[in-house]
Formats: C-alpha cells, structure tokens, sequence
C-alpha cells in the first residue's frame, strides 16, 4: 500500500525545514515509511467526522510540584 | 553428562499445575527457580532470549517463599511461580535498557514498576530482563530467536518473553502491547497472549512507546495461566494518568465453564484478506471447535476493521515521535538505523492527521460497538497474525501467490486493529503449518470482560491438543 505522491526530494526538504534532517543513507526508507503513513490517513478518509470530537483526557488540576515539572 | 531438557523438568509445568503440587509440598519453589536457571543456561547460547538473569536474586526470593508456604502465609497462585519481564519495565536494582545502546549506561531502577510490585506481592519470583526490540518499536526482537525453529524470530515486541514461555524456561512472563506486541510474538511461538483492555493495568515504570495505546499483560503457557497472572497485575492505579477504574471480575472466574449460552462471531473483513494458506486453513478448522463447545457461531462483517489498524498505525507511529524526537536530537546515532529513520520520517506526518485518526478512533469503537451489540456478542475470533514466524535472516511474509510482505507491516495489519479499539484480545495456539511452526488465533471480547475472553479461550485449549507438541529446541 502505497501514495506514491511522497519522494524522497520532499521528504528530505520536509525534514531540513523541521530541523532534524534525513542522512541520505535513511531516505528511501523514511520515505517508503512516510509515504505508507499518509495511505493509512488516506484510508480514513471515507469517515464521516464531522462533529466528532478525539477524546483527549487531559487534567489541569496542579497534581505535581514545579520540581516535577519540565524542564525549561 | 550435559543438561537436556526433558518434559519432567519443573519448569515445564503450567501455574496451575505447580501451584497445586507446591502446596501439597511435593515440589518447592527453591525447585522450581533453579530448574528454570537450569535450562536457561542450556538453552540460552540458542535462543538468546534474557537481557539479565537474576539467579541469586531469584534463588533467595525462592527460599523466602518456600518458608512462607510452610509456615502457612500463602499468598496465592502465584507464590513461588518464577516469572520473566520483558525490558521495557524497571525492575528494582537493575537498568532497564530497554534494548538499546542509547541507555547503555542508563542507572538502575530505583523501585519496581507496579505491575512487578503486585507479582512480587502475589509471591511470584522475577528470574530476570527478557529481550525486546529497541524501545519495543518492532516485531523481530532480535537477537532472540524462536523455539519451533532457532532460524525463525520470536516476534515481537515481546519477543524474549514469548520465547522464554515457548521454551518453558517459566510459564509466565510481562509483556507489552502497543500494536501487537504481547500477541504478535505469543502467536509466533504458540503460547499465550492476552492484551487486556487498555488502562486495565498500570503503565508506570514502563517505558512508553506510545501513550494511548500501550497496554501491560501476561505472556503465558496457558490460559489459565495468563487469567491467573492478570489477576494479580489488573487493577486502578491513581498515578496512571491512562488508569480506568473499572470493576474488576476475577479473570478465573468462568474457566471452568464451557461456552453454552457464549456468542461468538467469526470475522473475516480484513483479517483473512491476505494470509498464508496454512494460517487461514488452521483458521477455518479452529470455528467449529467453539461451536461443539456449546458457544453460538455466527459470521459478522465489521467493515472499519482496516480503518482501526490505519488509524492505530498513525497513532502509534506519531506518538512514538515525541516520545523519542528529543532524545534522538542529541544521541542519533546509538539509536538503532530502523528507529531513526521511524522517528525521522514520521516526524513529518502532519499534526492534523494524527488528530484525525484520533477521531477516527472514536468513530471505530462506536462501530466496533455496534458490531458486538447487534449481534450480540460476547467475543469475535480473527487470525492472529497472517503468515508465522519468518526467517531471521528475511523478515518478510511469502504468500502462495508469491508476494510478500515485511513483517513490520503484516503482523501488525492484524494485531493493531485492536490497539486502535482496546478491547481485550487474548491470542492463543491454534495448530501448526506444514513445516511445524506455531499459528494464532485471537479471540477479542468486549471491554475490561477478560473473564469471558478467557473462559472461550481455555474451553478451545481444551478441546484441542496442540500444547501437547514440543518446540524444537527442547526436544520431543
């Protein structure tokens, strides 16, 4: 299963533009491996979302102290 | 003359089967710990399957069990019964290393993680650290190898557990499951693996490798074994964001039960798409078996089964990114090549789409939902993988039709379907292909009802003889 539409020249362009680039030993790979992410997406693709809303279970309550916080 | 394994060695027996001759005192836990050390150290130059045993450690824990057992001061099924943890999770005193030489030099843990706490509270004995991929992101666990066939891997993430239990070097071991990684190489090496419903056990002092579908579970000769273990490791844990406060139903509870009044749907929408022909020919042979079991058989279509694996893989794969994209800026390179270029490619999948797939995962579980609703259903049986355990030296799945498929992609096209919607799924022996390697069957149950996945599990292991052919490596 594949899109076809990743190549490697996006993928290594994508990857110096977030800040952590691709060697170029690893780019086929990461590239067969992106490319395969985006056709699992594409499989989604006929759901119908709208309105449904991912279900985030996140606590604001201050349980940790500030030692246990991250690091700045 | 040199140590064989022979199927009277103590560490051959199930749980269940040691416990009742612990307390009659015709074994002892001393015993049963050093017939494990035993064969780990016959067994060990081949399956390669132990980060660290803990043999001193494992021996006086023993000494202290057989002098509470004596004394009277049980601590249940579990007393005296050694156990293997796989190296993601901290064991006291020891580094958790998780398989990689980014955490070579890692301190060791300074506390056990929970779930080993609650199996030494339940008196079980930790033997030691079992292999995994690196940062159990994978399925080969290299280099453990598998015992119907040391040229095979065990599969993985588990995959030093599995082998472990396969051997029966001890009859249960900790596990993890985030896309298959209990099942994957329980099914591989014909034992038993159940992933209980996600946020049943506690995850603190495992090492994450994706958040919201990492799963803690038993590894085991038996099913009743892997109920027996689960009873002691299960349950709410208040320091675990991801901790579910469920009630809890002893998981041994209905073993004894045979499946009358159980309904069980077989599913074929994309779990038998692709499979080798033994695997799906074992499949087909395994659904009457519930049936004479008093269970009601019926075939079920659940067409979002390819969109929960999809949806799981995005979430799996993103996740494992921010777990590991600041740590892999500053020690690229001791992180293993297949881990660097997961994290770098996936790093550029956009935020939206893993959104989207959380959505999409909402949408699964009501359509899963629906599925065991209105037929109503009490589990449904898939193939647990499609292919067995591939070569070590090709880790690919030949089908008939002469194609192939890594088995990154097609061990887990199966298994993390039911990451994506957590429920419980248990996988098991189910038969051999033509070259004597093990196949699985995962029988998946409504959610935090392990009790009945394990009650329409133990009722096919007794109806079938398959635990009853030896692997390879220890001999017939």
């Amino acid at each position: 299963m594949a899109t076809h539409y990743v190549t490697e020249e996006l993928t290594s362009s994508l990857a110096v533009a977030a800040g952590m680039p691709i060697p170029p030993g690893q780019l086929t790979a990461a590239t067969e491996l992106l490319d395969a992410l985006f056709a699992m997406e594409a499989l989604l693709a006929p759901l119908d979302l709208d309105g449904v809303e991912p279900e985030l279970r996140w606590d604001a309550r201050w349980t940790v102290t500030a030692a246990e916080g991250v690091e700045a | 003359m040199s140590y064989q394994p022979s199927s009277s060695d103590l560490c051959e027996l199930s749980v269940g089967e040691a416990m009742r001759l612990l307390r009659f005192g015709d074994i002892s836990p001393v015993d049963l710990v050093q017939s494990s050390l035993d064969r780990i150290s016959a067994l060990e130059p081949s399956l390669h399957a132990w980060v660290k045993v803990m043999g001193d450690e494992a021996l006086a824990a023993a000494e202290t069990a057989e002098t509470e057992l004596r004394s009277g001061n049980d601590r249940g099924p579990l007393h005296g019964i050694p156990v293997a943890v796989k190296d993601i999770v901290d064991v006291a005193g020891v580094p958790t290393k998780c398989g990689s030489p980014v955490r070579e030099d890692v301190a060791p843990a300074e506390t056990d993680a929970p779930v080993v706490t609650a199996l030494r509270n339940a008196g079980a004995i930790v033997l030691g650290k079992t292999v995994t991929q690196e940062f159990a992101a994978g399925v080969i666990s290299a280099p453990a190898r598998n015992p119907w066939n040391p040229d095979r891997i065990p599969g993985g993430s588990s995959g030093g557990s599995a082998a472990a239990i396969a051997a029966r070097v001890c009859p249960i071991a900790v596990g993890t499951d985030t896309g298959g990684s209990i099942r994957i190489p329980a099914a591989a090496c014909g034992v038993v693996g159940l992933k209980p419903t996600y946020g049943r056990v506690s995850k603190r002092g495992v090492y994450p490798l994706a958040w919201s579908l990492d799963t803690v579970g038993p590894l085991a000769a038996t099913v009743e074994d892997a109920a027996l273990m689960l009873n002691a490791i299960a349950g709410f844990d208040p320091l675990d964001p991801q901790s579910t406060d469920e009630p809890w139903q002893d998981a041994t509870e209905e073993l004894d039960r045979d499946l009358t009044g159980v309904r069980v749907g077989v599913l074929r929408d994309h779990f038998m798409e692709r499979v080798q022909d033994d695997v799906a020919a074992a499949f087909e042979l395994s659904t009457p078996v519930f049936a004479e079991q008093g269970a009601e058989v019926v075939d079920v279509n659940w067409p979002e089964a390819a969109l929960a694996r999809a949806a799981g893989m995005i979430i799996n794969r993103v996740e494992t990114v921010a777990v590991h994209e600041d740590a892999m800026r500053k020690l690229r390179d001791r992180y293993g090549e297949e881990l660097q270029v997961r994290v770098g490619a996936n790093r550029l999948f956009p935020s939206a789409g893993y959104l989207r797939a959380l959505k999409a995962r909402v949408a699964i579980k009501r359509s899963i939902q629906r599925v065991f609703d209105e037929n109503r259903l009490d589990a449904i049986i898939v193939p647990s993988l499609p292919g067995v355990a591939s070569p070590a030296d090709d880790t690919a799945i030949v089908y008939s039709d002469g194609s192939r498929e890594p088995v990154a992609f097609a061990y887990t096209r199966l298994a993390t379907v039911f990451n994506c919607t957590g429920q419980p799924a248990l996988s098991l022996l189910n038969g051999f292909d033509l070259e004597g390697l093990p196949t699985g069957l995962t029988i998946a149950g409504r959610p935090f009802q392990e009790a009945r996945v394990c009650r329409i599990g133990a009722a096919f292991e007794r109806a079938t003889t398959f635990r009853q052919r030896r692997p390879a490596l220890i001999g017939e």
